[in-house]
């Protein structure tokens, strides 16, 4: 496979995982997706924007199953009110406070995505990226002022959990 | 981890992304890529150039630098294998667990003796269960086959490199996607399978995990306990006992446990490490296991499939052996 998609290839399985809650789901989307690309390269020049393609198809995929999938519960998610999946990084390298630490951190960031909707969450995780507004709101096919919408309510959104949770306050 | 309380909202972006970045190293790049070409080729479409013949000398040039980066990268990652397979021992259980998950997804295929006592309304139910409370499992990353002969009807089953589910019966065979396989086999599925992935997970997520026994003298084993922590929504099991070899990272028994609960029947599962060997892939297909003459019922047969399917589970066939039953202090809940 060319360059460019080992290279985007972890950051979209974190974003797709991110938005489908589910680290199988999400490989299995980010895989279909860089198959289609590949199966349609001739249409596009991948090597200058295979990477927002790919984020874009990504984000349509995870945006579909979220919304059009039949909700059910699943026994392999029983028990989970999100239905995350969960990796973490080796932590060998790291003091067991900063690890614990940045676990409850990055734990905390999780679900607090996870109370955004999809749609909310992909133009925050989008714009944490680095992608300017109008490439969001055409990965989202939305208007640019929906997304700065999207994103001032997500981060406000976001903002109030992590301080609430860090505060000790377990109302939110 | 410097985190500055209160939190501004111009504070989450880079929050968010320091969150993706860390989940993105996580990501096994040279498997996923193992993958996406197995689809390519699977579906038969060849992959075509990214850079049609004829473009211009510049476009050449940033193609041969492309191969070169990924020349790079895969050798950055194979530096950064043996790196980390120099490391010394993880010390903490939940760097232990999670080098044997790593282990686990990477390594040879392992092979695991699978023993459980399951309440009495599973194997009333469930085909595979009834077919005894002994099998055996080999896995590899999300594959797995298994096989249950303590019968007079042999049984295999297992997941393909699709994510497609089969079981085989005798000479009958189903075999169904990831979104078509009846709910009645979503249990048997998450546990016998030993997926290492939802398996493991669960415990890094759920669990206070704890190191019962270091390993000593002869004996390189650590044990690790797993106990669910309070506040986790997870119903599966209470607790685990994780035996692993520290240097190896190989998981060499692994028991989980249920009590009984309000709305739970208890059960136990304990998986030992048998060996560890390379199968061939088509192993972890139905068609390997297919005796002569049997019949594969698959996707492309969904209707008669399916009915064939709800014929075997009233029929209640195979009921094979003597089943061990655990007794049903409280009420079960539903396949």
């Amino acid at each position: 496979l060319d360059g460019w998609i080992a290279l985007a290839l972890p950051g979209a399985v974190a974003y797709a995982n991110s938005l489908v809650g589910d680290r199988t789901h999400a490989e299995d989307i980010v895989q279909e997706c860089v198959c289609r690309l590949l199966v349609h390269a001739a249409r596009y020049d991948l090597e200058r924007d295979g990477r927002k393609l790919l984020f874009r198809s990504i984000t349509n995929a995870c945006i579909n199953l979220q919304t059009r999938e039949r909700k059910t519960v699943s026994l392999d998610d029983s028990g989970r009110s999100d239905g995350a999946g969960w990796e973490v990084a080796d932590p060998a390298a790291v003091t067991p406070p900063a690890a614990a630490m940045a676990e409850e951190l990055r734990l905390a960031i999780g679900e607090g995505l996870g109370t955004l909707g999809v749609r909310y969450r992909a133009a925050l995780e989008l714009t944490s990226l680095g992608y300017e507004t109008t490439e969001i709101a055409e990965m989202l096919g939305v208007t640019a002022e929906n997304v700065r919408v999207l994103v001032f309510r997500a981060r406000k959104t976001m903002a109030a959990y992590l301080n609430a949770r860090f505060s000790g306050d377990s109302s939110s | 981890v410097n985190l500055k309380l209160p939190i501004d909202e111009q504070d989450v972006d880079s929050l968010v992304r320091e969150y993706l970045n860390a989940a993105a190293a996580t990501v096994n790049v040279e498997r996923l890529e193992r993958e996406i070409n197995l689809r390519l080729t699977e579906s038969r479409v060849s992959t075509p150039a990214i850079a049609a013949p004829g473009l211009p000398r510049w476009r050449k040039v940033i193609g041969l630098a492309s191969a070169w980066t990924t020349a790079a990268v895969v050798l950055i990652a194979i530096s950064c294998a043996v790196y980390l397979s120099m490391q010394p021992e993880p010390a903490g259980a939940y760097a232990l667990v999670t080098a044997a998950q790593h282990s686990m997804e990477n390594g040879p295929d392992r092979c695991y003796r699978v023993e459980g006592h399951l309440p009495t309304a599973w194997l009333k139910t469930n085909p595979l269960y009834r077919a005894g409370q002994q099998a055996t499992i080999w896995t590899r990353g999300n594959r797995y086959m298994a096989s249950s002969d303590n019968g007079n009807v042999p049984i295999r089953w297992g997941q393909d490199e699709k994510r497609n589910f089969w079981f085989i019966a005798g000479d009958v065979g189903f075999s169904f996607r990831p979104g078509e396989t009846p709910p009645i086999l979503n249990r048997t599925r998450m546990f016998l399978s030993l997926n290492p992935r939802q398996l493991l997970n669960w415990l890094l997520k759920d669990f206070d995990l704890t190191i019962a026994k270091d390993r000593d003298g002869a004996d390189p084993v650590v044990r690790v306990w797993a106990e669910r922590k309070p506040e986790s929504t997870q119903i599966m099991f209470d607790s685990a006992w994780i035996e692993i070899d520290p240097r190896s990272k190989l998981i060499r028994r692994f028991e989980v446990e249920r009590t009984a609960g309000r709305r739970t029947a208890p059960f136990s599962l304990t998986f030992t490490f048998v060996e560890q060997d390379a199968l061939p892939a088509s192993q972890y297909q139905a068609e390997s296991h297919l005796p002569a003459g049997g019949e594969l019922f698959g996707p492309d047969q969904a209707a008669e499939r399916d009915r064939r399917f709800r014929e075997f589970v009233r029929a209640g066939r195979p009921v094979v052996g003597k089943i061990q039953e655990a007794p049903d202090k409280a009420p079960v809940d539903s396949q």
